[in-house]
């Protein structure tokens, strides 16, 4: 004891009062805190007085018991902070992140602490309130240091060094450390009463029912001696033990990029109905199965609109994202040209270009302005008698034409019937070939180019049929351009068919 | 993932490198690419008022005259067709909302959908010939009703 006292171990608690602040410690000696919880409570708000010499010094200066040799569980912080803090636990971290196999250059560590926590921690401060009240009456809860917070800062450190790696707060590869505590919501129970407003049970689910922001605001609302009389102020030394999962997440990966797709049999999405599929595979398959480097969880696949199977997709290609979904190997960014080579070269029917890296902020970029944007098509189409130069020529001097679509009937069975208005922008014929002639037709986002054509039972008027007073039908579509600026083209050579 | 439709292109038909067709052979046409035609002949015991129902893959029906029907081998013109065919059933009155096609009109084989009435004064009933709901009516006939005799076929 001697040499040692608290005023030279130069702390900054709440009280100045080295003989309070003593008196203090040793309250919370009393109901068998820890030596973390008691530097928090005092007020010590420094990472580097959370180290193992301080806390060690300050232990035997209150003649405190250690609560993992003696096994007393800390009522405050439930273990986490006096057991889970030394190189065993560590080298535990440690060897799950290795085993999950991860690439990362830094690292962030998050906490979920049980949510009787938040009880436990406001009970302790009533007790110091109780107490000590000139100093306690005086500090706002929020200023006691966080359980999350301060084994950060004791074991960042070394997890730091145990990982080889930075810490940084913002860092794509979280490692996440749940605190799991068997009598957590059973603490809870009593709020149902106190606060029934509060917590309002969703579909008999009872995992989601005490939040850590509903518990808080419960806590915070009610009065003193309400909670008191529910809860038991001081709060009791736990009995059951605190379990730990680690896991690991990579953030996703944003990539963009336009995808041409020269196949009239293949589907944009994975088309499986009763579990058998439609279509061999899929452009967003094609893609996403190229990107196999980043040994990712899943992907997601989104588009700037889409085009049915039996239309081909040409010129610069349709914008599209791929999401990818806690990624392995994060390096393979720096791979992206090559992903696009392996998907020019390994497949017939699709084809990308302008593949790149982007953020999560750039994204909505692929569907602004989604209604507004206009697409050109190509049309083969058949009349049933040979189209005259006077027919053609009416078509080519077109200029903006409005048309009512009533909802095919191809798709009526899942669209509510409604008739829909739309523009064509642009439309001539500049090819024929006895009954075939190739129609260039502009139009505004969302018109539905087949049933222009033939006119889908009079259900879209005016129709090409009707225009020209000549039976039409269409035999393949191409899309042969999506106004979007964006992704912004790569100097990097292509070949488009 | 909402289903596509699988519109296969049309079977038998090849490009050549400038993507006209190899042919110049007539494409089947669209009626008979997306529908199955089924016919009914002799409705309600009608001699020769044969129905001829095009049903898509999706399941949606679109109720037709066949071309055995007298309007059609008589070359009858039609002055007005009827679409009150009972007490309280008018099947103009027909509204239906959402994609569940909610507050149609529920139809049996036999269910009369409209009456068509020609200029020299012969009547004949079209029926429903399947179950289900009236999603639509062809808005073209309410104008210009002898649109039912002219288009045969698509």
């Amino acid at each position: 004891m001697a040499e040692l006292s608290l005023s030279k171990m130069q702390f900054e608690f709440f009280t100045t009062s080295d003989e309070l602040a003593l008196e203090i410690s040793q309250a919370l000696v009393s109901i068998n805190c820890c030596t973390w919880c008691i530097l928090r409570f005092l007020g010590e708000k420094r990472p580097c007085m959370y180290v193992n010499e301080t806390v060690n010094e300050l232990r035997q200066l209150l003649n405190a018991k250690d609560n993992t040799v003696d096994c007393v569980i800390c009522p405050g912080c439930l273990g986490i902070l006096h057991k889970y803090n030394a190189s065993d636990f560590l080298q535990e971290i440690k060897s799950v992140v290795k085993k999950e196999d991860y690439e990362f250059i830094d690292y962030q560590c998050s906490l979920i602490v049980p949510v009787c926590t938040i009880l436990r921690q406001h009970s302790i401060y009533l007790f110091l309130q109780e107490k000590h009240g000139s100093v306690y009456c005086k500090i706002p809860e929020e200023e006691i240091s966080s359980i999350k917070d301060v084994w950060k800062w004791f074991c960042g450190p070394s997890l730091s060094k145990q990982l080889n790696s930075e810490f940084k707060q913002k860092s794509p590869f979280e490692i996440s450390l749940i605190f799991k505590y068997e009598d957590s919501e059973k603490e809870c129970y009593f709020l149902l009463e106190t606060n029934p407003n509060e917590f309002q049970r969703r579909k008999k689910s009872p995992f989601d029912l005490f939040t850590r922001a509903a518990v808080f605001k419960a806590v915070t609302t009610l009065p003193d001696d309400v909670f008191k009389k529910n809860y038991q102020t001081p709060c009791l030394t736990p009995v059951k033990t605190i379990d730990c999962d680690i896991s690991c997440n990579f953030d996703a990966i944003f990539i963009a990029g336009r995808y041409l797709k020269f196949s009239r049999t293949l589907s944009q999405t994975p088309w499986i109905i009763d579990g058998v599929r439609k279509t061999k595979s899929s452009v967003e398959e094609e893609i996403c199965s190229a990107m196999s480097i980043f040994k990712a969880t899943d992907f997601k696949f989104s588009s700037s609109g889409r085009e049915d199977v039996d239309v081909r997709m040409l010129g610069n290609g349709r914008p599209f994202i791929v999401e990818i979904l806690d990624a392995h190997r994060c390096h393979a960014v720096n791979e992206i040209s090559a992903v696009q080579e392996l998907i020019n070269e390994t497949s017939d029917v699709v084809k990308v270009r302008d593949l790149q890296l982007i953020t999560r902020e750039d994204i909505h970029n692929l569907k602004e302005g989604e209604l507004e944007k206009s697409k050109c098509y190509m049309a083969l189409c058949w009349s049933s008698s040979t189209l005259t130069p006077e027919n053609i020529q009416l078509i080519n001097q077109l200029k903006t034409i409005e048309i009512q679509q009533k909802t095919p009937l191809r798709v009526l069975h899942r669209r509510s019937q409604a008739v829909r208005s739309r523009m064509i922008y642009d439309i001539s014929i500049k090819e024929t070939k006895e009954n075939y002639f190739k129609l260039y037709i502009s139009t505004q986002a969302g018109t539905y180019i087949k049933e222009f054509v033939h006119g889908d039972f009079g259900r879209t008027v005016p129709n090409l049929s009707s225009l020209l007073n000549v039976d039409c039908d269409i035999l393949t579509l191409d899309v042969q351009g999506v106004e979007l600026k964006w992704p912004p083209q790569l100097d990097n050579d292509m070949d488009t068919k | 993932m909402e289903e596509e439709d699988f519109d296969n292109g049309i079977p038998g038909f090849e490009f050549d490198e400038n993507d006209w067709p190899t042919t110049n052979e007539r494409p089947p046409p669209f009626v008979d690419r997306y529908f199955s035609r089924f016919y009914k002949t002799d409705m309600n015991g009608k001699i020769g008022e044969d129905h001829c129902v095009l049903c898509h893959s999706n399941k949606i029906c679109i109720v037709t005259l066949a071309k055995s029907h007298p309007v059609i081998t008589e070359k009858k013109v039609i002055s007005s067709i009827n679409f009150q065919v009972a007490d309280g059933i008018n099947r103009l009155d027909n509204k239906v909302s959402g994609k569940g096609k909610r507050g149609a009109q529920w139809v049996k084989p036999n269910s009369a959908l409209c009456r068509i009435i020609c200029e020299d004064g012969s009547q004949y009933t079209v029926c429903a010939c399947v179950r289900g709901m009236l999603v639509e009516i062809n808005e073209t006939i309410l104008t210009s009703p002898n649109f039912i005799a002219e288009k045969v076929c698509l």
